[in-house]
């Protein structure tokens, strides 16, 4: 087989391994994600100081492109931009003027003439985010805040740094992903990350209509079972369960889906003593996780959110690097 | 056209191949205006205006392709009838049947007799419209198909479009079987495929796409059989794309059904693990599925239960610049689609008789085609080829209109040197 | 040409930071650059009898030739002691051109406003490009401008000398 030039773990890295598009977690070594986590544990070291900016990304220009609305996560990609000095331009591109790909491309060739270094893409379509890193100009980085049901690279990293800075390493870790995995582009790009840094074992607890074809090729165990399923698990992470899944006969209703899937006290306590309860947010109360768990001791709910801002600084930092030594050798 | 009393053409020293024939040996091939009139010794007094030199070579007849989009009328964007025919005459095609789905439709005789008086005007190969079965393929009233079938249509399609309902499938194969008509289906449940853009499998799990499981094709195809056989309809099952499906296939065959079909060459190089990437040229209709089923296809043109078409879709670039599922399906073929064949032979995946006979006697049986065969008083449609040389295809070099052709730039093996239609040499390498 | 062993070096440079502090009471706070600068001033610290925590400074996001390298791929978390209003002793091994010292005051400004800087540095070599200079200095040598100086450590510190090709 000839080496496919789309193969995304490819175009991610520069010639010397550097990452310079951040994409997806799958292919991306054990070495090139502790940087990126180690990198993201630093960054938190500045975000308790007064002054929380540093001068890494000075002059440079980051366009959030979200042809999807996502309130939260464009403000957290903001947020990290600016505490890196970079400029940034947000946009908001409804998904009805660009369903066309001739208007994506009218989109990127605009903004690359106005100079811009980095694009933040979030799109509802899978692989949106390679296409716009394969026809982007030479130096521009792309990370990918989330593309139709494929990867959130980010939000997958920045739980990889609460359960390292919860549990030290991932080596004994059994981890529990739970709820709606079909649709979930996050599920993917964790149980990629997990079996990349060394987890013992993924899991993933949902009924069959949530569960994608084939799941367990990526790396995971499938349960239908939430008190099998979490048996002996470390980490739980409960995934967001959209109203509209009861339609399409998904889901018969949220009361039974509660009863079987949501975390609740009882079910918990199946899991191991000392287990960590995660959840990305927006979190919905007696839907997926019962308040006195989500609010409970063994909840990290709050330290995801704080590790959202140095984990995407960490990423736009080093993609940043990567495009930059690149073009300086381009130039030799 | 210019009618020329007296041409005559004889094809020295090639290797004549037609299964359907038994031919199989090094002879000389007399050509009088659009007739095969001899085979191995000249006819008394013939005297050659052009001679042909095809040592070394093979001489098939001209290949038949029973599915191609010409793009032509209403999306010159993307290719022309000219243009497209010609790529086909490159492939060594003489008779090619092409899709309703233009705009407008094939749904009229004004616009099937439009479609044959521009591939007429073009020369380069019989052009067979295959007209819609229901009106502007809106899968809900039936098309004129009486007048479509005297305009020249060799068979009826819905091509991608979904009918309404069952009843509507039975009501089109009940008025088509009173007259004859012949009927192609891909059959396609649009419920189960939902807005599935690959197969449904790993590799769809791996990118984040909703699949398009195989009992989408499956339980639709059970409804076009049952419903075949209901009325007695002529069904030809267009393009494959899974075991079970065959299968389903012959096993009706095997209880007395009329029932051909053929698969899309795609499917027989490639399969679902070739979309990961992103590569949008794997976004096609129908999909592609497993290893297994690509196997199997492949299997089914070796046991002479499938014919091969083209499914001949060409794009223009902006269409296919765009995320995988939001990108045009389909990939323009013709330019390649022999040589992509003779490859399959030279790997040892197809024979040589099965090969020729899916692009020649297979379909010209299926669809009652009177072509395909080379033998005396037979139309002069053959093709020369080189099957040792090799071809590479590039963007500048390939006649299609469409560019998104996914063989550009790799060698494939057997090249055809000249295909003669009708008594014409209309392509010449 | 051989090089000065860096623990004399270092006792030079603790005897004059006793000699300018004559009481190092809790408004200093010595503070190393990583990584050779973080060894100088954790063995300087030892024998000092300082009332207040070592710092560390990482400048990885203060670099100015980020837009040549990239980020450092080891990127180490800069602790730092409560700093406002303190008398800072920066701690480097090598002073040459003077950005790193530039980016370190950068950083230390981003955590407070300190009273006043000292900067130490094991060796003085010449060829600064910043005004910029150290106040204490183990050594002073003159060094080649494509000769840099390598120090190796934490245990036993020791010098070398690295020559660049080009």
């Amino acid at each position: 087989m000839t080496m496919n030039p789309l193969d995304p773990s490819q175009i991610q890295l520069t010639e010397d391994g550097r990452l310079k598009h951040f994409l997806t977690t799958e292919g991306l070594s054990k070495e090139i994600l502790t940087e990126i986590l180690d990198t993201a544990d630093s960054f938190i070291g500045t975000q308790a100081r007064s002054v929380k900016t540093v001068p890494l990304l000075r002059g440079k220009t980051v366009v959030n492109l979200f042809f999807e609305n996502s309130t939260r996560t464009r403000s957290t990609f903001e947020l990290a931009a600016k505490r890196l000095s970079a400029n940034i331009l947000n946009l908001d591109i409804a998904r009805s003027a660009t369903s066309k790909g001739e208007t994506l491309m009218d989109t990127l060739w605009n903004l690359e003439s106005m100079y811009s270094d980095m694009f933040v893409v979030r799109h509802a379509d899978s692989g949106a985010a390679h296409f716009i890193a394969q026809h982007v100009t030479p130096n521009v980085a792309v990370i990918n805040a989330g593309d139709g049901r494929h990867a959130h690279p980010t939000q997958a990293m920045l739980d990889m740094l609460t359960i390292r800075r919860e549990k030290g390493s991932f080596e004994n870790l059994t981890v529990a992903i739970v709820g709606d995995i079909l649709h979930s582009r996050v599920a993917r790009s964790q149980i990629y990350a997990l079996n990349t840094l060394g987890a013992k074992e993924v899991r993933v607890i949902g009924p069959n209509t949530l569960l994608p074809q084939e799941i367990e090729s990526l790396g995971a165990k499938a349960y239908n079972n939430m008190n099998q399923g979490l048996k002996g698990v470390d980490v739980i992470i409960m995934l967001r369960l959209q109203k509209e899944r009861m339609q399409n006969a998904l889901l018969p209703s949220e009361a039974e889906f509660y009863r079987l899937y949501g975390l609740s006290t009882d079910k918990l306590a199946l899991a191991n003593p000392d287990a960590i309860v995660m959840h990305p947010g927006p979190i919905n109360r007696g839907v997926e996780i019962e308040s006195a768990v989500a609010d409970g001791p063994q909840s990290v709910i709050l330290k995801q959110v704080s590790n959202g801002i140095p984990m995407r600084m960490a990423v736009m930092a080093m993609a940043m690097g990567g495009q930059q030594s690149g073009q300086n050798k381009e130039e030799v | 056209m210019k009618i020329q009393p007296q041409h005559t053409i004889c094809i020295q020293g090639g290797h004549v191949f037609d299964p359907s024939e038994n031919l199989d040996a090094i002879m000389d091939v007399y050509i009088e205006n659009d007739c095969i009139v001899a085979l191995g010794k000249a006819p008394e007094g013939f005297k050659a205006e052009e001679t042909i030199n095809a040592k070394g070579k093979m001489i098939f007849p001209g290949f038949i392709d029973t599915n191609a989009f010409l793009s032509e009328p209403g999306f010159t964007q993307k290719g022309t009838i000219n243009s497209e025919t010609q790529a086909a005459a490159q492939s060594g095609i003489t008779t090619l049947c092409c899709t309703p789905n233009s705009k407008p439709v094939l749904d009229s005789s004004a616009q099937v007799t439009l479609v044959q008086d521009k591939a007429k005007q073009a020369g380069f190969c019989k052009v067979l419209p295959i007209g819609a079965l229901t009106a502007g393929l809106n899968g809900e009233q039936l098309s004129n198909m009486h007048g479509l079938k005297e305009a020249g249509c060799i068979a009826l399609s819905n091509q991608e479009t979904s009918f309404k309902d069952g009843h509507v499938i039975k009501q089109c194969y009940h008025y088509a079987a009173g007259f004859g008509i012949t009927v192609m289906a891909t059959p396609l449940d649009p419920a189960l495929a939902q807005d599935g853009c690959m197969h449904e499998s790993a590799t769809s799990t791996q990118l984040g796409f909703a699949g398009i499981g195989e009992s989408a094709e499956t339980t639709a195809l059970a409804q076009h059989l049952i419903l075949a056989e209901e009325t007695g309809v002529k069904l030809h099952i267009s393009r494959v794309s899974s075991q079970r499906a065959l299968d389903m296939i012959n096993a009706a065959k095997r209880n007395g059904l009329n029932v051909t079909a053929d698969v899309a060459l795609g499917n027989l190089i490639f399969n679902a693990e070739d979309c990961a990437g992103y590569n949008s040229l794997m976004h096609v209709t129908p999909v592609y599925r497993s290893k297994q089923d690509q196997t199997a296809l492949i299997n089914g043109v070796n046991k002479g239960e499938l014919s091969i078409c083209s499914n001949h879709l060409p794009q223009d670039i902006a269409s296919k610049m765009a995320p995988f599922a939001a990108s045009e399906k389909g990939i323009s073929v013709l330019d390649s689609f022999s040589s992509v064949i003779f490859s399959l032979v030279k790997n040892k995946q197809l024979t040589l008789e099965a090969a020729i006979a899916s692009i020649s006697s297979l379909p010209a049986k299926q669809l009652n085609i009177a072509a395909g065969v080379i033998k005396v008083e037979a139309a002069a449609d053959l093709c020369i080829v080189d099957l040792d040389a090799s071809i590479t295809h590039t963007e500048s070099n390939m006649v299609s209109g469409g560019k998104n052709n996914p063989w550009l730039d790799q060698p494939l093996s057997g090249k055809v040197t000249h295909t003669i239609n009708n008594g014409h040499i209309v392509y010449q390498s | 040409m051989s090089l000065p062993q860096p623990s004399t070096l270092i006792d030079n440079m603790i005897a004059e930071v006793n000699q300018r502090f004559p009481t190092l009471n809790e408004s200093i706070v010595m503070v190393g650059i990583h990584t050779g600068g973080a060894w100088i001033a954790n063995a300087m610290y030892q024998k000092l009898n300082l009332k207040t925590p070592l710092g560390l400074l990482d400048i990885s996001f203060y670099r100015d030739d980020f837009s040549q390298n990239g980020l450092h791929p080891q990127v180490k978390s800069s602790e730092l002691p409560d700093i406002e209003g303190k008398t800072i002793i920066l701690v480097d091994d090598v002073i040459m051109s003077g950005r790193t010292i530039r980016a370190a005051m950068n950083e230390l400004f981003d955590y407070g406003r300190p009273k006043e800087i000292v900067l130490a540095c094991l060796l003085d070599v010449g060829h600064r490009e910043l005004p910029i200079q150290a106040d204490i200095v183990g050594s002073a040598i003159d060094r080649p401008s494509n000769q840099r100086i390598k120090l190796s450590g934490p245990e036993p510190l020791s010098l070398s000398t690295v020559t660049l090709d080009k």
